[in-house]
């Protein structure tokens, strides 16, 4: 298999690489961009978690009074957000090699997963016994795992017509950028839940 | 590419929305000023001056000439993301619409910080608020700035010129891609912030709540507000300062006294933007945030230093038919702009040394706010407008109503806040209608309707040659510049450039213009 992704050729003994000026080609700007999009995206969720350590810190007991909401849920969310993260990184790989038909493949099972994270995230919720104006951590118990959900509930779709669209013959290896790009939206997506699952949980005493 | 997602078109479009939205803040302003009698009016119009003039006027001014100039610049032929661009100028409008629209909902009266009443107070007060709507707008307009933050970091990341080196690159584009990098660590945690604003408010969440045993914390706003908002500021005037370096050299007809050492300082603005936010908080302000706080004056300093020190280098060879014309409106409007940035300066000082007393929170605090971030950021959209309005669309300014504009705008913030820094230290509180009385804030008054005159002369000024097309028309490139937007058409084609300069170092038209004196010097010897 011939690496077809270098960003221009390397720089050799008799042209060395300071004398070389740099040559941005632009044929990563969507993945870059993606990358620089889901930073701010991670700060938006670094308020969040501030806040909520921060509520956390200033209540004496923690989670409150009342609150049962156990780990069962959230680790087999863990395990399908890792699971998930293969799926898509195995359709950036294919769409490096041209295998149009490996991408929708994996999106599509990207999908799968994803739905199911979706769906045991929304059953936690339901079943929280407490709602968002019950207090603080409900709210951001709430907020938190909402804002994973969103985030899935925007790459779901976009890797549905990512996928649709390469069976279609649109993502050859020229524009894999496109591809490797939704594979990092998604990527960050299941990097939120681990940053969630890490506050609401991993960090905060559960029975 | 159609012409609506051509990033001159969408620049300007930003421009036009922004100037517009300060004519309403000015008008806002000034009614505050004139007294209006009860003091549930004055906070609703003291709230919607600061919203309007930070988020609708300064932030889509720069992000309009960023937009339009830093592809030019880097010799790009387009945005990395052109629909994006025009989606972040859409989602700009319906946000700023939201926003103007949110007092004719219901009262808005929490101050630009939104913290009061706002989160910790009546929360219960039903749906589809005012308050409500100013959050959502707000957030928006937020979401559209970081959409072109993002954008812009990656045009001159990925789409760049390719001999021009990340050291080469303009220092006005370098400008913007520090300001797009503090936007994009400060907004998005304005984004968060508001987001748990409004769910308290309008889902009954409790986040900010001060009910008994709800575990909220009302002093959760603040900080994170301005750990997102006090950068954002510093953000409004980097792009000016970037501005600034580029407009005296080619007035003065001299390279800037170190294009290395403005580099770093405005690099260090950007980092230390975000150390000194607790500066700004009663509750918290430690010595660490003043420290953060002092530590930003000092390359602001050095990057005004270093455009005063660009005036006394010996002048450039090459260009010989361009005069050194220092009169003209944006080296002007530079120089003066450094007359308001050093008073700013020196009530900042005065503040991070005088931690907890008189200054803070008082109209000290809002002199040094007004003449620091919104004086520069907007003397430097006068000026960076006057420079590149010929080229992005091919028509100058009026000459003789900038200058007047430049002179009403300057000493009006001159007259409007020189008085305040006198008052607080007699203490006067921010934020609240004054008694009017006494003759210090009769200066205050007048300068502060010279400065509403002065930006309503610049709007009227920029419209008319913006819109309705108006003023003289510019050659490719009439002031003579140094760096490569000067390289094509006033205005430039959809692609932007037929041909590209090579691309030697930050100045590449100098070089040009120098290799062409040498050349010609030459051929006069051997003759």
């Amino acid at each position: 298999m011939a690496p077809t992704a270098t960003t221009g050729p390397a720089p050799t003994a008799t042209e060395p690489a300071v004398a070389r000026p740099p040559r941005p080609s632009g044929d990563r700007a969507l993945s870059i961009g993606t990358m620089v999009v889901m930073a701010a995206d991670f700060l938006v969720l670094g308020a969040l978690v501030a806040a909520y350590f921060a509520v956390k810190s200033g209540s004496e007991v923690w989670p409150p009074k009342g609150v049962a909401v156990g780990t069962y849920i959230p680790t087999v969310v863990t395990i399908t957000a890792v699971l998930s993260a293969f799926s898509a990184q195995w359709a950036a790989f294919a769409a490096r090699r041209n295998d149009q038909r490996n991408v929708a493949i994996g999106f599509a099972l990207t999908i799968f997963l994803g739905l199911a994270m979706v769906n045991a995230e929304w059953l936690a919720l339901s079943q929280a016994g407490f709602g968002v104006r019950s207090h603080a951590y409900g709210t951001l118990y709430f907020l938190l795992i909402g804002y994973h959900i969103v985030h899935a509930l925007v790459a779901l779709p976009l890797m549905g017509i990512v996928g649709g669209r390469a069976l279609a013959g649109h993502f050859p290896a020229a524009r894999a950028d496109g591809v490797r790009a939704t594979a990092i939206f998604w990527f960050a997506t299941t990097g939120i839940w681990y940053v969630v699952v890490t506050a609401l949980f991993l960090m905060s005493p559960h029975a | 590419m159609t012409a609506l997602s051509d990033h001159k078109t969408i620049g300007k479009l930003f421009l036009v929305a922004s100037v517009t939205f300060a004519v309403v803040g000015g008008a806002l302003g000034l009614l505050m000023r004139a007294q209006v009698p009860d003091a549930g009016s004055y906070r609703q119009l003291f709230t919607l001056h600061g919203v309007v003039m930070i988020f609708l006027f300064l932030l889509p001014a720069w992000l309009g000439l960023a937009s339009a100039v830093v592809p030019l610049q880097v010799g790009a032929r387009r945005v990395a993301f052109p629909r994006t661009h025009a989606l972040s100028f859409w989602l700009f409008v319906a946000g700023a619409a939201m926003v103007i629209s949110s007092p004719l909902v219901s009262d808005v009266v929490s101050g630009w910080t939104l913290d009061s009443p706002l989160p910790v107070g009546d929360t219960s007060g039903g749906r589809g608020q005012g308050p409500e709507l100013l959050i959502l707008g707000l957030i928006l307009v937020a979401v559209a700035a970081v959409a072109t933050a993002a954008n812009l970091i990656v045009t001159m990341l990925q789409l760049r010129a390719p001999e021009l080196s990340l050291r080469r690159i303009p220092l006005f584009s370098w400008s913007v891609l520090v300001s797009s990098a503090v936007m994009l660590m400060a907004l998005p945690v304005l984004i968060g912030a508001l987001m748990m604003l409004f769910v308290d408010r309008h889902y009954g969440g409790q986040i900010f709540s001060s009910a008994a045993n709800k575990g909220g914390d009302p002093l959760l706003w603040p900080r994170l507000f301005w750990f997102g908002a006090y950068p954002l500021l510093w953000a409004l005037v980097i792009p000016a300062l970037g501005a600034m370096c580029e407009i005296i050299p080619v007035f003065a007809r001299r390279t800037l006294a170190s294009h290395s050492r403005a580099v770093a300082a405005i690099g260090a603005i950007g980092v230390l933007a975000l150390a000194g936010w607790g500066s700004e908080i009663p509750e918290l302000a430690p010595p660490l945030f003043a420290l953060g706080a002092l530590a930003v004056l000092a390359p602001v300093a050095a990057v005004l230093l270093n455009i005063l020190g660009t005036l006394r280098g010996t002048q450039v060879a090459g260009m010989g038919s361009k005069p050194v014309r220092l009169g003209s409106v944006p080296p002007l409007a530079v120089l003066t702009g450094i007359t308001v940035a050093a008073a700013g300066l020196m009530g900042a000082l005065v503040s991070a040394i005088d931690a907890g007393g008189s200054t803070h929170f008082s109209t000290w605090s809002v002199a040094t706010q007004h003449l620091l971030f919104f004086g520069v950021s907007v003397v430097g959209v006068l000026a960076a407008t006057h420079f590149w309005a010929p080229k992005l669309w091919g028509r100058h300014l009026a000459e003789g109503a900038g200058k007047f504009s430049l002179l009403a705008l300057v000493g009006g913030l001159h007259l409007a806040f020189l008085p305040m820094f006198l008052l607080g230290l007699g203490g006067a509180a921010a934020g609240e209608a004054g008694s009017g009385s006494s003759p210090l804030e009769a200066i205050s008054t007048a300068g502060a309707f010279a400065l509403a005159f002065g930006l309503l002369l610049f709007a009227a000024n920029f419209l008319t040659s913006a819109v309705a097309g108006w003023g003289r028309e510019a050659e490719a490139d009439p002031w003579g510049g140094f760096t490569l937007e000067w390289a094509t058409s006033s205005p430039p084609p959809p692609h932007n450039f037929d041909e590209l300069p090579a691309l030697a170092s930050a100045t590449p038209l100098l070089d040009v213009a120098s290799q062409l004196e040498a050349s010609q010097l030459e051929l006069e010897s051997v003759h």
